[in-house]
């Protein structure tokens, strides 16, 4: 370069920029749920110069990037927040991450001791709650080690990864019981409803199942909001109309909209074994870019909560069949009618003009109750189903773990309908902070004397019962004949699944009652042999008998399926570690509390060549 | 045609469309109304201007931001830092002709421009230090270590647990 303007090394310009500039180039920074850099740059701004420092104090940078990453609040906690704040969005951000701060702690508490977990739970449940979902979802998502992360490659676990999966576990452990603990209220509005309660809204009630896969209300609504948006947008590129007056047009537009795209982004009918999956009952599952062929229940569910958007009255209505939705016009002259939204061509059929002989609330809007009643059914069939068909081929992620967490909540449900019980609920083994926080606090208080008092006895002794294997210690007795620890990874001698052991007890400590039908006599070792806990590749909890547990190579796959098998492997294992054609999952703190000799031992069989050759 | 004349008494004769890119040539053109009167840009230098000109006239013909725009642009989800191609290739420049740009194109009201320079800048500065950033911006720290003391407290909320 030749000209007056050549060669100003980066560092020596002298151009000063006002500041009403740095407040413009602040404002761009982009606004990001998980990438931090935007806010570390503007918490150095504040240190850089007084100018600069004016700029990043204005409330003008701050407001995307608190919008980004907050989503959740305890209403209440975020009008007082607000009114303290006048408006400063940098204050406020700084309020909530103090409190993320103060979450974070706690659960590393609840991390790192066994004992006393539950108390913290309720200091989750009742103080912090909402205010702090974001933050926990947020460790929930920690980047994954890169050894379970990268596909098909082999990488060597690195050690500072060492916390990363427990700490996922613990943050969805306790975001799972505030989202139970929040969908509790709704169940009660939905199944023990007096005759003067305002409905609860069907897109809230089923909104409100998700929440056992621990996503909240405010998700689902979120990703309600998300598809919403690319619905108008579509509308508009494709010059549809959205604000026609012709109420029934807009149905059927709303539809195609909904339908038609492409492939992951667009609603159907899910066809063959895909119709009959569990996970097709729960909206954080099927409004899911890839998830979204699914029931007609899931797509009036999607129809509906469009439709309110839109400013229509859509309502889902128990069709025999299929469920359908109603519409409600404004005008009081025109006449209500259903739309099929599972078919491919939906047309409008006048309320008036439906086949007779259907009960009159066939036609009509279905209350919540009935609908989740129906829900109920269709899991109950799916999960029959999926016992017979096992993995579904278009599902690689699939789990039995979804059966468990299906059926808590059913179990839930059933005792607030007061419906005489046969079992009382249990949280499955990886939610473990919702015997108390959500079941007792919350659950047990709103029941009926007779069975609130059978509950409360229930929980307290399954309570003081956990406490108790919680302080529990368990040393390897030199002289036994125990083979297996925890982090083994073994194919069952007669079923050949693969699992992983994660607990034992020295002889078998089932009940009597298990013992029998298992026919735990008849085995060769009998009752007096140590017994495993453990869970397998898809996602199924089993206890053990050492005489069925041969132990086997280890492969990068056969860990990752294990560990998207089951949530529970993070609370549990932190990584593995290999040698050549063996290798063991390594241990979490807890579990080297709890076996203190497992690791070394586990090490040690590792490392044992003789071994080796057995495999 | 409009004539422009910068701060180094250089005269640019450009299209009509094109210098109405710019707000600020857009409102004094319709307040002389029709004239062949120059139009003098004292805050612009020949280069600079030249470097303008270039964005003005690859953007001409394209919608100018409306009121209604710049509202969406408030929207958390839509604000990135992402920097089309041509804009990329075009602001592509060394940094004092950056910082001339981005003074230019707040002068000259170009708001399309001036998102392009900032964002360009809110990408040098992203996870840098404060004196990385004294550095770029060539400005020195004037705090007393007193404030020092004060701010460093303030932001202890975003240190490392």
């Amino acid at each position: 370069m030749t000209t007056d303007h050549s060669a100003p090394s980066t560092d020596s310009h002298t151009i000063h920029l006002p500041s009403d500039i740095y407040l413009e180039i602040l404002k761009v920074l982009p606004a990001s749920r998980e990438d931090e850099s935007s806010i570390k740059t503007l918490v150095s701004c504040l240190s850089t110069n007084s100018i600069v420092r004016t700029a990043a104090l204005s409330p003008l940078v701050w407001v995307h990037h608190y919008r980004a990453r907050y989503i959740h609040s305890i209403d209440i906690n975020e009008v007082e927040r607000k009114l303290r704040t006048s408006g400063d969005w940098r204050l406020l951000y700084i309020e909530r991450r103090w409190l993320d701060r103060r979450a974070l702690l706690l659960a590393d508490e609840i991390r790192m001791n066994a004992t006393g977990r539950h108390e913290k739970a309720r200091e989750f449940a009742r103080e912090l709650s909402l205010d702090v979902f974001d933050a926990l979802r947020l460790e929930s998502r920690l980047p994954l080690p890169s050894c379970l992360e990268k596909e098909g490659e082999d990488i060597q676990p690195d050690r500072a990864d060492e916390d990363i999966l427990p700490r996922r576990f613990w943050a969805q452990s306790i975001l799972g019981m505030i989202a139970r603990y929040e969908a509790t209220d709704v169940w009660e509005r939905v199944f023990m409803a007096r005759a003067d309660d305002p409905p609860v809204p069907f897109v809230e009630a089923l909104s409100s199942f998700s929440a056992v896969f621990d996503a909240s209300m405010q998700e689902v609504k979120t990703q309600l909001d998300t598809i919403y948006e690319a619905c108008v947008e579509r509308m508009k590129r494709h010059h549809l109309v959205h604000a026609s007056t012709e109420l029934q047009r807009r149905c059927i537009t709303l539809c195609q909209v909904l339908y038609s795209p492409e492939p992951a982004e667009g609603f159907g009918l899910a066809e063959g074994v895909a119709f009959q999956r569990l996970l097709n009952q729960f909206p954080h599952s099927f409004l899911q870019r890839g998830n979204r062929h699914t029931i007609p229940m899931s797509l009036v569910f999607v129809f509906v909560a469009m439709a309110r958007r839109m400013g229509i009255n859509a309502s889902p209505v128990n069709y025999p069949g299929a469920v359908q939705a109603h519409v409600l016009p404004k005008d009081p002259s025109e006449s209500s009618f259903l739309l099929d939204v599972a078919s491919d061509n939906p047309a409008p059929v006048p309320v008036g003009d439906v086949p007779s002989g259907l009960d009159a609330d066939m036609v009509q809007p279905a209350s919540s109750l009935t609908m989740l009643m129906r829900a109920f059914n269709n899991i109950i069939s799916f999960a029959r189903f999926e016992r017979i068909l096992g993995p579904s081929p278009g599902a690689p992620n699939w789990s039995f773990e979804a059966q468990d967490s299906a059926f808590y909540l059913m179990t839930m449900c059933t005792m607030l309908r007061s419906q005489p019980m046969n079992s009382f609920p249990a949280p499955p083994e990886f939610n473990p902070l919702d015997l108390v926080a959500v079941l007792l606090d919350k659950l047990t208080p709103k029941l009926p004397t007779v069975s609130r008092n059978m509950l409360t006895k229930f929980l307290n002794d399954s309570w003081k019962a956990s406490e108790d294997r919680a302080s529990q210690v368990r040393h390897r007795d030199a002289t036994s004949q125990m083979t297996g620890f925890v982090g083994m990874v073994f194919e069952h001698r007669r079923y050949k699944y693969i699992g992983c052991i994660y607990a034992w007890d020295p002889v078998c400590a089932a009940a009597e009652s298990w013992i029998e039908n298992m026919r735990v006599n008849q085995l060769p070792s009998g009752r007096d042999q140590p017994f495993y806990s453990s869970f397998s590749a898809d996602g199924q909890a089993f206890y053990v008998a050492q005489d069925n547990i041969v132990p086997i190579s280890l492969d990068v796959d056969k860990i990752r399926s294990l560990f998207m098998a089951r949530k529970s492997f993070g609370r549990y294992f932190t990584g593995f570690e290999r040698a050549p054609n063996k290798g063991r999952l390594t241990l979490t703190h807890e579990m080297k509390v709890a076996y203190p000799d497992d690791d070394a031992y586990g090490a040690e069989w590792l490392a044992d060549s003789s071994e080796n050759k057995s495999i | 045609m409009v004539l422009l004349v910068t701060s180094d008494n250089e005269q640019f004769v450009v299209d009509k469309e094109v210098a109405e890119r710019s707000v600020l040539i857009k409102n004094m053109l319709e307040d002389v109304g029709e004239s062949d009167q120059p139009i003098p840009l004292p805050n612009v230098s020949s280069s600079v201007l030249k470097k303008v000109l270039e964005y003005c006239e690859h953007h001409r013909g394209e919608p100018l931001p409306t009121a209604d725009s710049e509202q969406n642009q408030d929207d958390s989800r839509k604000r990135t830092t992402d920097i089309n191609e041509w804009d990329q290739k075009f602001i592509t420049v060394d940094q004092e002709m950056l910082f001339e740009i981005i003074l230019a194109a707040n002068y000259l009201d170009i708001k399309p421009l001036l998102d392009v320079g900032c964002k360009t800048v809110a990408n040098m500065i992203k996870g840098k230090t404060p004196e990385e950033i004294r550095k770029l911006f060539n400005i020195v720290n004037d705090f007393t270590p007193e404030e020092e003391a004060q701010i460093k407290k303030e932001n202890e909320w975003a240190e490392d647990r």
